[in-house]
């Protein structure tokens, strides 16, 4: 049976649902990180992009520029209009050339709905101010997803990634296919990173579950160009092995040298890269290659 | 040969020479090398039971001559952080082994000049009077070979009186690479070479004793060597058929003298993925969760391992040296299932004792590995005084001086030794 959808991934054929619950048993877990780094070597042959993150708080004292960054992101929620806009331009006071992103669209989709605005109205304050890159939109988490990505777009603003906040869930199949529904009606996602955004420490997932959420959104989310894992969120090892799975690009790898304990900085992520088998390549937050 | 046809020898059940698994483990993909040592685990064991023991790492002393560059756990002679568990310790930890239906300590330690074989003899010989069914599973080769030249008695000697005091099985730490030029650069050549270490494993299973067998990989040697370690298991293997398990993890720097980096998380899979296909004379390959974290430790059983391990409990070595991973019972049994296969408790000889207890009872849930001991707990155990010392320290400590030291002797007989 996995010759036969071998054939299929290799044709382009979509996949059936028999397909797929086969390729779910945890006994195919080879066979389907096998497909899909299939997939990912047809798309981008052995290359791996990566980039390094500084992550900034929305408020308080902004700490100096890493010189390694590729991206500066403002994270967390912010509580007015007016605080965004004034993170903003304090961040890009620091920024020099390096892309500043912020904050996740569904945050901002309640910002605004909070102030009055229409999210677009409110994405072209944050454009006027300077922003260049929505650092994420959290699609599970979007009640009108394309509207809001579409926003994103006519606000002339690029968005730096998509992702789920719990992960796709068991069975992971519908959320996956609904990402790759969202692409073909907006057109703009350059990276899609299936594992969950927050873990649970009581019962985090498992290697199996993570492996195959990331070959699985690798097949079926196939007009995304990038899958993406975090390497700072899921720690070295793991990340290397999703690359063997259909991952081509590693988000969050700290900017700050010498990384933080236990999570690699730019060179042992090149190391594991090349280890795994692949070519490093450093981007930046605007997805040019440094 | 060509791949395909390598692979098609592997499926058919034959066996690789050192030549061709060195050709797979360079060349073959991630994927086929994981394919093919999922064949021969799914062949071994296609009742899709994966097993682990409850059991608890105690290591005795920290204190240690060896000096192994790769080690961030020994103390030497004297340091202010050195120790030696009393019996009274080791009882107590045994009693919370059981109360969480553990089965066996795996006990080992630093090479003590401080501590006789006469220390081993009277706490095996205690901890089987008070717990008569709970396994020893303890004292890897160099320390068994520490013994012997402490005690100037041959390692067969050694073992013999070891067992007649308790010992039920003996792990295969200190293996490290079995290759005396990776174990020179070490500074492990001393403790035991690759020859000493495969005799006193040849001579406990002469003596009817099972053991396992480990690899720790990453320090300084070549894949050549890797495989030689494996190949040379192996072959007494086929002369003994005394090896139990094969278990492998990668070099934990941090806070060794040796320093560098951790091999990655592929090089542990493709590394276990080799001695599953080359170890075709051992029936069972353990999963290192502690060292490589849950979720490689779970994906190490589509990459050729059976077994998760143990519960552990207790872990002093690798944490010292930078990895800090927990996984209780149940989170154990979790990443078995999710895997698909069966879980079940086992002894040290791989004997299946039953399923998870904590679906029986409920027992204490583990958020951290317990350590030997809490931190600044320097107490001396009163039954040391009983042994004699080596060391002018552990002499001095025990008021044991020689008698022109001016020091008064006391104490033990020095016939114990």
């Amino acid at each position: 049976m996995v010759a036969n959808i071998t054939r299929k991934v290799d044709a382009g054929e979509s996949l059936s649902e028999a397909d797929l619950t086969e390729l779910l048993a945890p006994h195919q877990l080879i066979s389907l990180m096998t497909l899909a780094d299939r997939v990912r070597r047809r798309r981008h042959g052995t290359r791996t992009t990566f980039v390094r993150v500084q992550q900034v708080s929305g408020s308080g004292p902004l700490p100096p520029r890493a010189s390694g960054a590729g991206e500066l992101q403002i994270v967390g929620a912010p509580p007015t209009v007016d605080s965004a806009l004034a993170r903003i331009e304090e961040t890009l006071a620091i920024a020099g050339e390096v892309p500043v992103s912020a904050f996740e669209l569904s945050d901002l989709d309640r910002l605004a709905a909070g102030a009055g605005l229409s999210l677009r109205t409110l994405l072209e304050r944050l454009r006027e101010a300077g922003l260049e890159l929505v650092a994420d939109a959290a699609v599970d988490r979007l009640p009108k997803k394309e509207a809001a990505i579409e926003a994103v777009n006519m606000a002339g603003l690029i968005l730096a990634r998509a992702s789920l906040t719990s992960g796709p869930g068991h069975p992971p199949i519908e959320s996956l296919r609904q990402v790759a529904d969202l692409q073909r009606s907006v057109g703009v996602l350059r990276t899609f990173r299936p594992l969950p955004r927050r873990i649970d420490p009581e019962r985090p997932t498992t290697g199996y579950a993570d492996i195959r959420e990331v070959a699985l959104a690798r097949l079926l989310v196939d007009n995304v160009e990038m899958i993406q894992v975090d390497w700072t969120l899921y720690g070295p090892k793991l990340a290397q092995v999703a690359l063997a799975a259909g991952a081509d690009d590693v988000d969050q790898v700290p900017a700050l040298e010498p990384p933080r304990e236990g999570r690699a900085g730019a060179a042992e992520v090149r190391g594991n890269v090349e280890a795994a088998g692949f070519t490093p390549a450093e981007r930046n937050g605007r997805f040019d290659e440094r | 040969m060509a791949m395909d046809d390598l692979a098609e020898k592997v499926r058919a059940g034959g066996r690789l020479s050192g030549p061709e698994a060195l050709q797979l483990y360079r060349h073959a993909s991630l994927h086929l090398l994981g394919d093919l040592a999922d064949g021969v685990r799914a062949r071994k064991h296609p009742d899709r039971i994966v097993s682990y023991i409850i059991d608890r790492n105690v290591n005795y002393t920290n204190v240690c001559v060896a000096r192994c560059s790769f080690c961030a756990f020994y103390r030497d002679v004297g340091a202010s952080d050195g120790y030696v568990l009393g019996f009274e310790e080791i009882f107590r930890k045994i009693d919370e082994t059981i109360a969480v239906g553990g089965v066996q300590l795996l006990l080992q330690g630093g090479h003590n000049p401080d501590l006789p074989l006469a220390w081993y003899e009277d706490l095996f010989r205690s901890v089987k009077q008070r717990y008569p069914e709970f396994k020893l599973h303890a004292l890897s080769p160099p320390e068994v070979i520490h013994l012997s030249r402490l005690s100037k008695l041959p390692v067969p000697e050694v073992i013999d009186r070891l067992i007649a005091a308790g010992l039920d099985s003996i792990p295969g730490g200190g293996a490290e690479i079995l290759v005396d030029r990776v174990r020179k650069l070490l500074h492990c050549y001393g403790k035991a070479t690759a020859d000493e270490w495969l005799d006193v494993m040849r001579h406990a299973h002469r003596a009817g004793l099972r053991t396992t067998a480990t690899m720790m990989y990453g320090t300084v040697e070549t894949d050549e060597e890797r495989l030689e370690h494996l190949l040379r298991l192996r072959t007494l293997q086929d002369e003994t058929g005394g090896f139990t398990a094969f278990i492998t993890w990668s070099f934990q720097p941090s806070h060794t003298e040796l320093g560098g980096s951790e091999a990655t998380g592929v090089d542990y899979l493709r590394t276990l993925a080799l001695a599953r296909l080359v170890l075709d004379n051992f029936d069972h390959l353990q999963a290192s969760w502690v060292t490589q974290g849950g979720k490689v430790g779970q994906l190490s059983l589509a990459f050729g391992a059976d077994d998760m391990g143990s519960v552990m409990i207790e872990e002093n070595v690798v944490r010292a040296a930078g990895a800090a991973y927990c996984m209780d019972e149940v989170e154990i049994v979790r990443n078995i299932e999710d895997a698909g296969f069966i879980p079940r408790r086992r002894n040290m000889h791989y004997d299946i004792l039953g399923g998870p207890i904590f679906r029986e009872r409920a027992v204490p849930r583990m958020h951290n590995l317990a350590t030997a001991r809490r931190d600044g707990d320097a107490s001396v155990p009163s039954e040391l005084l009983n042994y004699p010392a080596r060391s002018r320290t552990g002499k001095e400590q025990r008021g044991q001086a020689e008698p022109d030291s001016g020091l008064r002797p006391s104490g033990p007989d020095p016939a114990r030794n």
